[in-house]
């Protein structure tokens, strides 16, 4: 059986030290061939958590996704600085989220 | 009358990442976590869900305010603590938080949509009455 889009996921975690830390995975068809590259599929993949100043408030860690004119990229300055990205080796919604998978378990273990 | 139930699993980390990873691979018969809200621990969701929260979510959808100003005036709370808790809500995909046209750009919260009830499947199961339709579901039943 196929995978029928769109997939709206939201886990929530601690980190080992009791950080609250959210996984936000977004993966829809939009249709939009050019606005989604490569193949109209929006993917969003997000990592926040409770923030150190202020700990009501969330800041995002890690956002990966693929709008035109970058295709698949992440930022990669967060949380001080939110238009750095760099691109990432993915060509599809499942490699983005294989990607994101490891980068959290990177930063699980290191926190 | 059907009550709209909005459903909180609670998963352990490495069964989400088996699930991810499942669902990546395409290698489960059935799919069963397409739409996912979910918790490490019971504990967790109630570290996250508090008190205050709770009260933001029956608000909103009792009251509908117009506003995130109007929202701390009806909880009778400052506006820096509604709006805080009403960003968190968001992250934690409970609310949205539109903007509005105007002179002033409000932020009209709304939730994700019309649910009665947070069902939290735990192994005791919890449930949250957030509707007014719910509440009166309840009543009905207890016949109070």
């Amino acid at each position: 059986m196929g995978i029928k889009l769109p997939i709206i996921h939201s886990y929530k975690r601690f980190d080992k030290f009791g950080r609250v830390y959210l996984v936000n995975v977004e993966i829809e068809q939009s249709g939009d061939l050019k606005k989604f590259i490569p193949d109209g599929i929006k993917c969003v993949f997000r990592l926040m958590r409770v923030s150190e100043v202020n700990s009501h408030c969330y800041e995002l860690v890690v956002l990966i996704d693929n709008h035109a004119p970058y295709g698949f990229h992440q930022h990669d300055k967060l949380p001080g600085v939110q238009d750095s990205r760099t691109s990432i080796q993915a060509t599809n919604w499942k490699e983005a989220w294989l990607y994101f998978d490891r980068l959290l378990e990177e930063i699980m273990d290191e926190t | 009358m059907k009550l709209k139930s909005l459903d909180i699993e609670i998963i352990s980390t490495d069964d989400y990442r088996t699930n991810v990873k499942n669902i990546i691979s395409g290698n489960i018969k059935s799919f069963q976590h397409q739409n996912l809200n979910a918790y490490q621990s019971i504990e967790l969701f109630k570290k996250i869900m508090t008190p205050n929260k709770l009260q933001i979510l029956m608000a909103i959808s009792r009251l509908k305010p117009v506003s995130i100003n109007q929202l701390s005036k009806f909880l009778v709370r400052e506006y820096p603590h509604v709006f805080n808790d009403c960003k968190s809500l968001e992250a934690e995909g409970f609310i949205h938080l539109e903007e509005q046209d105007g002179l002033r750009k409000q932020l009209k919260p709304k939730l994700i949509f019309d649910f009665d009830i947070i069902r939290v499947k735990a192994p005791i199961e919890e449930i949250y009455s957030i509707s007014e339709r719910a509440n009166k579901v309840l009543l009905s039943e207890a016949r109070l």
